[in-house]
């Protein structure tokens, strides 16, 4: 059965590949390459061949995944798709698009779903895409990235794109799973899946199910020395340790420098048109090296908890006109827990330093139905309407604890309950024959910013076979988040009245060609983001007006305000080519993109976006010399250089050119175990330690300081797999 | 897609030649009153129009709606169909008792929903991984006299 769409016409699609069948070896190869046509679902919510889908769309399969020795959705994105960067910060890896990367948005730009579930959580719009994800690796079946706006059916956070986990089913493999991984001496992964699928009651019932846990620790990092000097507020020399003296200076030897725990678990079961989804995580995330915390302390860290359930149910009303409902549930919680000695970090009386702690929880609910008409049956005129109803409910809170006194001091409390309507039309036609038209829009009503519409039009015109040409216009919007819209502080920070959300346009001219096992892309693209949400400094006048008006405490001499004030500009090209020869024993593929992007800030200053590469790519090859081999790939991203983000150095530093290779071996022994034990063996080159984040307290020359010192990159990394498969078929 | 599927697998059957002459019967079979399986088998249909042979070979198709499944194994093998599509719609039971209604008989058996195979059918559809499957039921097969060769095989999920 289908992973996620609601409707079979998949199984309708036309093809133009000859029915005239023959058993020659021709008509072998050319029945493999209508078995390797990828077939996606997340453009239109409707399963439909890639090439003529209303998008540029890539696929990355569970194959590509365990062949190329992929660890995360962001590996898969870095060294597999078409179109994403992949960035490793501080807070975990960043993914852009098509040269816009959004450095610090903790995902909140691009929408992320997994079979269909908004990820992206409802105070901060995070979503990951390394290990913080909470999806155990191996319940993913494939993943689908659109590239381009996609509000038009999915709403907020579509601005760059829209990824969609597609999980398995149950009926790819039936028994249990025990995984194994370890970066010797810094990871480990431990898991297990449950497949299987029966007939209960007559029906057909298919059950997934994932559990797994991640541990790291190391490497030792060494970071520094920064000679920051005097605290603001005492004086003396800044203390950057738990140390009561202060030397003024940061940095030194990390001794866990990624420390990480991540339990999650996943779950899908279905009973013939009834699919519920669970999925539970919970990160516990070591951050010894932020300049606002204690340097090396293991009581510096952050939490993340996710639980979220999904039902839905499908029907098939007339011949004509299927429908769905999804309910949906979802609970997310933040901790970040950060004592430090500097007082400068610290509330005003709070000298001997505190303990920061800031509290985000939301919970959401809804509901999603929705209706696609097949007029004439054949898909040539097709009719998609849907409604997604939610409320949601966001909380936070954040204080300060004086190490001293252990007072408590709150500086930020708010809880907002909050509705939001979104509700979307699609419709499809096909006047002539090979000329597909997708018009859409999607109006959103949202308590917490108001209405946007979001509209998206698409040709698809089949030039000749399997050669398509696509026209598309497509605007995406983020709705401001809860942090941004209410987060206020009276020492420093005013909530705003009326922030808008963030929106962009974009246009794009692509074409794509698939001949046999070949598939070509090549695309054109322009995108104007407008409203962009940043920090903003309060005016003399609004200062105090908003000490008059008691937002600000008296005194303050300085306030900001998150303001949408910035726009950016990107435009660029990407190709694609992946193939397949030796009866697909032999895979490969490359992509590249060059996009330019400049962001215009508040004053009107334009600079080229921080770590957005102007040039990026990747290459991937694959051989498996026979069924019972191993695999051996290789795969390699590269960057080009790029500029360092929240550097204040003249002219801004920039990153030089980065290529990461990585090389894996994978099969499974038949001689031993008959063939239930899988192995793989990783390893990873990075031409380049200096990722493109600065890290430490100083972001501009100071003394001997005359280079941003950037967060560090493993040069080289091993990883070490098994798997062990009961009952396998 | 499905129907330019069915008809490439068709013709790695091995008794395909013996079984049929110069020309195929097609027998779309729909369970009644249920939407779902009439839209596949009028979908199945407009597909095959568009093909000019199955194997090389002239055809016709034919549709069925019934609910009694004994009752549409018989009529199907009293018209003597070549190729048997069923539509969505059936349960798990009725799959079964029409499969073993047509064990014996001499016909190849495809289905709409991949859960018919392990019930009887002896070719279903489905998708893996984002791109379509097919899944071979080998037992029933050689209960209809279907032998597919080892190239569909080699590219389909079978199950023992």
């Amino acid at each position: 059965m289908m992973p996620v769409p609601l409707f079979t016409s998949w199984l309708f699609l036309t093809t133009a590949t000859g029915a005239e069948a023959t058993t020659s070896p021709a008509a072998a190869d050319d029945l493999a390459n209508m078995l390797d046509q990828a077939v996606v679902s997340t453009a239109s919510k409707n399963g439909e061949d890639a090439l003529t889908a209303p998008a540029t769309t890539w696929t990355v399969t569970r194959d590509d995944l365990e062949r190329y020795g992929m660890n995360t959705i962001a590996d898969a994105l870095g060294f597999l798709a078409l179109g994403t960067q992949v960035e490793s910060s501080s807070d975990g890896d960043e993914v852009g698009v098509r040269g816009v990367l959004v450095s610090g948005d903790y995902g909140g730009h691009m929408l992320l779903l997994i079979d269909g579930h908004a990820i992206n959580e409802q105070w901060d719009s995070s979503a990951y895409y390394d290990r913080l994800l909470g999806l155990p690796l191996d319940s993913i079946d494939h993943i689908e990235v659109v590239l381009g706006p996609g509000s038009v059916l999915y709403g907020s956070n579509a601005m760059l794109g829209v990824v969609n986990i597609i999980t398995r089913d149950g009926t790819g493999r039936n028994g249990v799973r025990l995984i194994f991984d370890t970066d010797p001496f810094t990871a480990t992964r431990s898991g297990i899946s449950v497949d299987t699928s029966t007939t209960v009651a007559g029906l057909p019932f298919k059950l997934a199910g994932s559990a797994e846990y991640y541990h790291a620790t190391g490497p030792e990092l060494s970071m520094g020395p920064q000679e920051y000097g005097a605290d603001s507020v005492t004086g003396e020399p800044r203390r950057f340790t738990d140390d009561p003296v202060g030397t003024g200076i940061w940095g030194g030897t990390i001794n866990e420098g990624r420390l990480l725990r991540v339990p999650s678990a996943y779950l899908k079961a279905s009973l013939a048109d009834v699919t519920l989804a669970l999925r539970g995580s919970m990160a516990r995330i070591g951050n010894t090296y932020t300049q606002y915390g204690n340097f090396n302390d293991p009581d510096v860290w952050q939490r993340e908890r996710w639980l979220s359930a999904d039902l839905s149910y499908d029907l098939t009303l007339t011949k004509a006109i299927d429908v769905a409902a999804r309910l949906y549930a979802d609970g997310y919680e933040y901790l970040q827990h950060l004592p430090t000695r500097a007082a400068q970090n610290c509330l005003g009386d709070q000298l001997d330093g505190c303990t920061y702690r800031l509290l985000g929880q939301a919970r959401s609910g809804g509901l999603e139905l929705r209706a696609r008409a097949d007029w004439f049956g054949t898909n040539s005129l097709t009719t998609l309407l849907g409604i997604d109803n939610r409320l949601r409910r966001v909380n936070a809170h954040e204080h300060y604890r004086d190490f001293a006194t252990h007072e408590t001091i709150t500086t930020s409390d708010y809880t907002r309950t909050e509705k939001a309507v979104g509700a979307y039309l699609e419709q499809t036609v096909e006047p002539v024959t090979g000329l597909h038209v997708n018009l859409g829009a999607r109006l959103d009503w949202d308590e917490r910013f108001g209405q946007h519409l979001s509209p998206r039009a698409a040709l698809a015109l089949e030039l000749w076979e399997r050669g398509v040409a696509k026209l598309i216009y497509s605007e995406a919007f983020r709705a401001p988040n809860a942090y941004e819209r209410y987060y206020a502080d009276p020492t420093w920070w005013v909530a705003p009245d009326n922030l808008q959300p963030e929106i962009v346009r974009s246009g794009e001219l692509a074409f794509e060609q698939s001949v046999g096992t070949e598939r070509v892309v090549l695309g054109a693209f322009y995108s104007r983001f407008t409203d962009l949400v940043q920090e903003s400094s309060l005016s003399t006048d609004e200062l105090a007006a908003a000490i008059a008006e008691q937002t600000l405490v008296e005194g303050v001499e300085y306030a900001g305000q998150y303001r949408n004030v910035a726009k950016l500009d990107s435009y660029g090209v990407n190709a694609a080519w992946e193939g397949a020869a030796f009866a697909r024993l032999l895979r490969y593929g490359v992509s590249v993109t060059c996009a330019k992007s400049a962001m215009e800030n508040e004053e009107g200053v334009v600079t080229p976006l921080a770590v957005a590469a102007p040039y990026f790519g990747n290459a991937h090859v694959s051989y498996r010399v026979a069924e019972t081999w191993p695999v051996l790939a290789l795969a390699a991203r590269v960057a080009g250089p790029r500029r360092v983000d929240a550097s204040d150095f003249d002219p801004y530093p920039k990153t030089g050119h980065q290529v990461m290779l990585r090389a894996s071996v994978s099969g499974t022994l038949p001689t031993l175990l008959e063939g239930a034990l899988g192995y793989r063996l990783i390893g990873q080159y990075n031409t380049s330690t200096k990722s493109a984040y600065a890290v430490g307290p100083l972001s501009e020359p100071s003394g001997t300081y005359t280079e941003q010192e950037t967060i560090p990159l493993d040069r080289y990394r091993i990883t070490i797999g098994l798997t062990y498969d009961f009952n396998r078929p | 897609m499905q129907a330019a599927l069915l008809a490439k697998v068709v013709a790695y059957d091995r008794n395909l030649d013996k079984r049929a002459g110069d020309h195929l019967q097609v027998l779309l079979i729909g369970k009644e009153n249920e939407p779902s399986s009439e839209r596949d088998v009028s979908q199945m249909r407009d597909a095959l129009k568009t093909l000019p042979t199955i194997v090389g070979r002239p055809f016709e198709v034919g549709t069925l709606e019934g609910t009694d499944p004994t009752s549409l194994a018989k009529e199907a093998l009293r018209r003597h169909a070549h190729i048997v599509y069923l539509g969505s719609g059936f349960t798990s039971a009725d799959v079964k008792t029409f499969s073993a209604a047509v064990s014996g008989g001499d016909l190849f058996t495809a289905a709409a929903d991949p859960n018919m195979v392990r019930d009887g059918i002896v070719l279903g559809f489905s998708l893996q991984m984002g791109k379509p499957q097919l899944i071979v039921n080998s037992q029933q097969a050689s209960r209809q006299n279907v032998e597919l060769a080892a190239g569909v095989l080699q590219l389909a999920k079978v199950l023992p």
